[in-house]
C-alpha cells in the first residue's frame, strides 16, 4: 500500500518491470514507465501479503468460483 | 427536486397501472429535470428521450386497453455505461469503445427491468473501464457529488450513485468488482445493493474482472432496491458465474420481525483508520440495533490484497491489446495501472484465487455464530474532486485505488452487502450490512428496519 522510497528495491522493480515485459514481447511506452513502476511498487506490497500465507494442497480455487 | 417520487417505485407503478399517472408524464418530468440539472452533477453520458418517449407510450397503451404492465410500470432507470442498450455504444467509460458497434440487444438486467415495466432514460458516467473509485473520468469529465459539488461522488458507478442522490432517478443500475457499488453509495448517501457473486445475471455488460465481477443496483429506500431485486433476479445460462437458483422474493419478507437474528459489528479491519465520523455511524446502527457483539474477520488485510492482484491481473489481460496497440487513448492513470497488472506474475494470481477459497471457507465459520455483520462503507467521507491521497493509518494513501479498503475483502468472496446511508448531518457516510451467501432478503430487511428507527435515511438534496 505504501511503496517504499528505498532507491534501491525501487530499482529492482522497475529492472524486473522491464524484463518480465520484454519476456511476454509486451511494449510499453518509455513515457508510461514511471507510473507503471508507481502502481507496479504499489502492487508488490499485496503481492508479499498474498504470498507470505502459507496454503496445503487441499487448498484448491474453484474454476468458477462459488461463494 | 421536480422527480418527486415520496412514497417509492411501487406507489409510482400503482399509480400508472391506475391510469392515475401516465408514463408519458413521468418519462417528460425525467427529461425535463436531467435537462436542466444534470449539468451540475455530469451523471450522463447519453440520455435517450426518443426510446423512453416510445416505451411509455406503449405502456400507457397497454394501460388503458387493460393489458397487464409490471410490478415496476413507468419507474425511470439508468444504467452504468457498461450496460448494454440494444442500439447505442457499450463505453464502458472509455474513450476507446467509442468506435465499437452498437449493442445488439439489451443487457440482461435492462432486459428484465423493461419486461417489469421501467423505462430506460439513460446511461451513466463511470470510471474508465471501472478501474477506479472515483468517477474522474478523463474522457467525459468528472461526475460531481450531488451533496457538494466539490467532491467526487465515489465510484466506479459513480453517475448511478449521483443520479438518484440528485433525485434525476429512483433507480439505476450498476457494478461492483471491489465496492464499485457501495463506495459511490456512501458517498452520495444512497442505498446500493452487491448481492451474492452468481446472483444477478451479467450477461450484457463489460467486464472488468470476471472472476470479481458483480452487478447490482442503487435506490433510495430499502424498498424500492428489495423491490428492484426481486425484478432483477433469477438464473442466466448467458452468464457462466450466474447461479442456476430459484428466485428468492425479498418483499413478502421486508416487513418481518428481526427477533433472533444475531448482529455482529466488524471490528479489526473495519474500524483501523477510519474517521471519526464513519465510526460513529457504524455506532449508530448499531445501537439503533441493540448489536453489542464484536466480530473480527480472520486475515481481512490479506484479502484486500488478494483481490488488489486478482483485479490487476485479469484487468490488465481483457485489455491487454489495446495497451499494445493504442495505449495512448486510455486515460493515463488506468493505463498505468493496468500495464503494471499485466506485469505480475502468474503465481501471485494463482495463490490470491487459492486464498480466495480458504478465506471463503474461514469466514463461513465466523458467519455460523451470526447472522449480519455491519461494517462501515469507506474511511472517510467523498474527498475533494482532485484529492489525490487521504489519510488511512497515520499515511497518505492515493484516493483512486484505496476508497475500497473495507468493501474489497467481502465482494472478494462475493458476500451479499447492502450499502445503506447513515441519518445523519453533513457529508453521508455509509454502512455495509452484509450477510451470508444467498441472504440478500435479511439484508434488506435489516436495512428497512435501521431506516424505520431512524438510523438511516438517504438525506434529501439541499436545495442547489
Amino acid at each position: 500500500m505504501h511503496p517504499s522510497p528505498d532507491s534501491e528495491t525501487d530499482e529492482a522493480a522497475a529492472a524486473y518491470a522491464r524484463a518480465a515485459a520484454a519476456y511476454q514481447r509486451l511494449p510499453i511506452p518509455e513515457q508510461c514507465w514511471p507510473g507503471v513502476i508507481t502502481n507496479l511498487l504499489t502492487l508488490r506490497e499485496h503481492v508479499a501479503m498474498v504470498m507470505d500465507f502459507p496454503l496445503g494442497p487441499e487448498v484448491q480455487a474453484d474454476s468458477v468460483f462459488q461463494p | 427536486m421536480s422527480t418527486d417520487i415520496p412514497n417509492g417505485i411501487l406507489a409510482l407503478a400503482g399509480q400508472v397501472r391506475d391510469a392515475r399517472l401516465s408514463a408519458a408524464e413521468i418519462v417528460e418530468t425525467t427529461l425535463s429535470d436531467i435537462e436542466a440539472r444534470d449539468s451540475r452533477f455530469n451523471c450522463f453520458t447519453a440520455v435517450f428521450s426518443d426510446e423512453a418517449r416510445a416505451q411509455a407510450r406503449n405502456l400507457d397503451a397497454d394501460v388503458r386497453a387493460g393489458r397487464p404492465v409490471g410490478p415496476l410500470a413507468g419507474v425511470p432507470f439508468g444504467v452504468k455505461n457498461l450496460f448494454d442498450v440494444a442500439g447505442q455504444v457499450t463505453l464502458a467509460g472509455s474513450k476507446i469503445r467509442r468506435d465499437s458497434h452498437p449493442a445488439a440487444r439489451d443487457a440482461a438486467l435492462v432486459a428484465r427491468l423493461k419486461a417489469s415495466g421501467a423505462i430506460l432514460v439513460g446511461a451513466l458516467n463511470m470510471d474508465e473501464f471501472a478501474y477506479g473509485f472515483s468517477t474522474e473520468n478523463a474522457h467525459y469529465g468528472p461526475t460531481r457529488n450531488p451533496h457538494d459539488p466539490e467532491r467526487i461522488a465515489g465510484g466506479s458507478s459513480g453517475g448511478s450513485a449521483a443520479a438518484v442522490a440528485a433525485g434525476l432517478l429512483p433507480l439505476t443500475l450498476g457494478s461492483d468488482t471491489n465496492g464499485s457499488i457501495r463506495v459511490p453509495a456512501a458517498m452520495c448517501g444512497v442505498f446500493g445493493m452487491k448481492p451474492t457473486y452468481g446472483r444477478l445475471s451479467r450477461a450484457g455488460v463489460f467486464p472488468f474482472a470476471a472472476s470479481l465481477d458483480h452487478t447490482g443496483h442503487f435506490a433510495r429506500t430499502a424498498r424500492d432496491l428489495a423491490a428492484a431485486y426481486d425484478a432483477l433476479q433469477g438464473p442466466d445460462a448467458a452468464d457462466p458465474a450466474c447461479a442456476d437458483i430459484p428466485p428468492t422474493p425479498s418483499l413478502p419478507e421486508l416487513e418481518a420481525p428481526l427477533d433472533g437474528v444475531r448482529i455482529g459489528v466488524a471490528d479489526g479491519w473495519f474500524r483501523e483508520g477510519a474517521s471519526p465520523e464513519v465510526l460513529e455511524g457504524l455506532e449508530l446502527a448499531a445501537a439503533a440495533l441493540g448489536a453489542t457483539r464484536t466480530v473480527a474477520l480472520p486475515e481481512v488485510a490479506r484479502a484486500r490484497a488478494a483481490a488488489y492482484c486478482i483485479t490487476a491481473a485479469e484487468g490488465a489481460n481483457l485489455h491487454l491489446q489495446d495497451l499494445v496497440t493504442r495505449p495512448h487513448d486510455f486515460d493515463p492513470a488506468t493505463r498505468d495501472r493496468l500495464l503494471a497488472g499485466a506485469l505480475l506474475p502468474a503465481a501471485v494470481v494463482l495463490q490470491a484465487h487459492r486464498f480466495r477459497a480458504w478465506f471463503r471457507d474461514e469466514v463461513a465459520k465466523v458467519f455460523e455464530d451470526i447472522d449480519v455483520l455491519l461494517a462501515p462503507t469507506t474511511v472517510c467521507t467523498a474527498p475533494r474532486l482532485g484529492q489525490l491521497t487521504f489519510s488511512f493509518k497515520g499515511h497518505e494513501v492515493p484516493v483512486r485505488p484505496n476508497l475500497g479498503i473495507f468493501t474489497q475483502p467481502l465482494s472478494f468472496i462475493g458476500l451479499p452487502v447492502v450499502a445503506a446511508p447513515i441519518r445523519r448531518a453533513g457529508l453521508p457516510v455509509g454502512l455495509q450490512i452484509v450477510t451470508r451467501p444467498w441472504a440478500e432478503a435479511l439484508g434488506l430487511r435489516v436495512a428497512h428496519r435501521l431506516e424505520q428507527l431512524g438510523a438511516l435515511q438517504a438525506p434529501a438534496l439541499e436545495a442547489a
